[in-house]
């Protein structure tokens, strides 16, 4: 194993995104967290798919496993359906802003002109 | 540990840094991330700015907004676009992580290999005393941790390995096994509008790992290829990799605003995605040495993602997110200039200005391209933009 470590941050100011920054922070730790379970996820998927297989299941055989195009595309469907789980307030947010209506224009003219 | 890249995916070559499964997973994970980031949360940002902004401004104002600046102060407090905001920053941050995790694990190996590329076809070479432009230097660009400048070790690749793989999973893939897509499209065109333009040397500038010195290699196979950047680490990798592709090229380090090669060396100067990390101060110098290096009647070329000036407000408003939210300063600016203004004050024939926005070579000769960008799908395809002069035929 190497201890050469790279700088994990870019230099340059972060744009802040919510009132406290610490939101920002936190936010950054779910969504780290959401893809280390995509990973375990991929992981557990090899070793199924090496038992069905029945090809012997090492931490070797895990690393080397190769995903090819059907599993990717299979894996690729579950991870937007994890995502759409774990987004899922968001797409709420979503959906309430396509149902709300769009102002009329008239009503905002009528808006600016009433003062 | 083995590697994992599988059929289908980036093109493997001496230096890449190869992902175990588990790393693997991690980076399609940021792909999956950054696709529904696109294609189910960046659409709602749309219904936020018609619904709830647009109205707001027009109570304030009397009128639409009519610029992508009044845009972005309309949009600057609005909720939704900034979780999106938020979210795509930290895909941003962690498709580079992703891709550092697998290179830390096998630095000294990429070293090694780098050491170890034969100097039998192309060639390397290094010049410290180059300094590193006030733009590559002043914030890491594209949020890419130490930049293309920064070394962790001797003879460090780590920039390169960086660079190469990140940038295919930014793309999805869709430039191409080994991201030359921009440059291919560049090349398709300067053969369409300059037909039996033979270039006896190309150079090409701010080269990084070589995606597009290999791509001119390969459409002027008879040309001597040269690549310079101001980074060593990227230079380094760009040469064990070519190397590795059997591709003969010649870098070095060298300052694209003053090089060392002597006037009218050149048929063929380009770049490739280059001029938007450069400032509004090195692109003038960057230009007149383009020209000084060209020949009688050699082109200068660049290519870059097409200008969004002309675009809807909203949509300019999207596409400008990178200069404030990726570390792209020179994105706003670089996207706004006048091709024939800049040719013409760095000496060359207003008239032999060229600007073009042709689609996209690999979305064209792929059976399912991929054509969703962060903002959503590009209508009518993937286009790239390029732009350039020729020289006049007889030196003035």
């Amino acid at each position: 194993m190497n201890d050469q470590r790279l700088p994990r941050g870019a230099t340059g100011e972060a744009p802040q995104y919510f009132e406290d920054p610490e939101v920002g922070k936190v936010l950054a730790m779910v969504v780290a967290l959401t893809g280390e379970m995509a990973v375990m996820r991929d992981r557990l998927d090899t070793v199924e798919r090496l038992l069905d297989a029945g090809e012997p299941v090492t931490r070797e055989a895990i690393a080397r496993y190769a995903p090819g195009e059907a599993v990717r595309a299979e894996r690729d469907a579950w991870r937007q359906q994890f995502l759409s789980i774990v987004f899922r307030v968001l797409h709420e947010d979503r959906e309430r802003l396509a149902r709300a209506p769009a102002p009329r224009y008239d009503d905002v003219v009528r808006g600016v002109e009433g003062g | 540990m083995s590697a994992s890249v599988v059929a289908g995916e980036q093109e493997l070559h001496a230096v890449l840094p190869v992902p175990t499964g588990e790393e693997l997973a991690r980076q399609e994970f940021i792909k999956s991330l950054k696709y529904h980031l696109s294609t189910r949360i960046a659409p709602g940002i749309r219904d936020s700015y018609e619904k709830r902004r647009l109205p707001e401004f027009h109570a304030r104002e009397g009128r639409p907004p009519e610029s992508r600046r009044e845009v972005r102060d309309a949009m600057s407090g609005d909720a939704y676009f900034r979780m999106w905001s938020a979210l795509e920053r930290t895909s941003q941050e962690m498709l580079w992580n992703s891709v550092q995790l697998s290179i830390e694990r096998q630095l000294p190996q990429l070293v090694e290999a780098a050491r170890a590329a034969p100097r039998g076809l192309g060639s390397l070479t290094l010049d410290a005393a180059v300094a590193t432009p006030a733009y590559a230097s002043a914030v890491d660009i594209h949020l890419m941790p130490g930049g293309y400048h920064s070394e962790v070790c001797r003879d460090d690749v780590a920039a390169g390995a960086l660079y190469d793989r990140g940038v295919y999973i930014y793309a999805n893939g869709r430039m191409g096994p080994r991201n030359a897509d921009p440059a291919d499209t560049a090349a398709a065109f300067l053969k369409a509008q300059f037909p039996g333009f033979a270039p006896r040397r190309i150079l090409d500038l701010g080269c990084t790992v070589g995606n597009s010195t290999l791509a001119w290699a390969e459409a002027f196979p008879d040309a001597e290829v040269h690549g310079i950047d101001v980074s060593a680490p990227v230079l380094r990798y760009a040469h064990a990799r070519a190397e590795s592709l059997g591709r003969r090229v010649h870098y070095s380090q060298q300052d694209a605003e003053a090089t060392r090669f002597p006037d009218g060396h050149f048929d063929l100067v380009t770049s490739c995605l280059f001029v938007h990390e450069t400032s509004r101060k090195a692109l003038p110098r960057i230009l007149r040495e383009a020209r000084r290096l060209l020949a009688p009647g050699g082109v200068m070329l660049h290519a870059e993602t097409p200008p969004y000036g002309s675009l809807p407000p909203f949509e300019a408003f999207m596409f400008d997110w990178d200069t404030r939210n990726n570390n792209e300063p020179f994105w706003a600016a670089s996207h706004e200039l006048d091709p024939r203004a800049e040719v013409e004050a760095a000496g060359f024939a207003r008239e032999s200005a060229f600007e073009a926005a042709p689609l996209s070579h690999y979305s064209t000769t792929q059976q399912r391209p991929k054509r969703v960008f962060k903002g959503g799908e590009i209508g009518g395809g993937w286009r790239w933009y390029v732009w350039g002069a020729r020289k006049a035929e007889s030196a003035q």
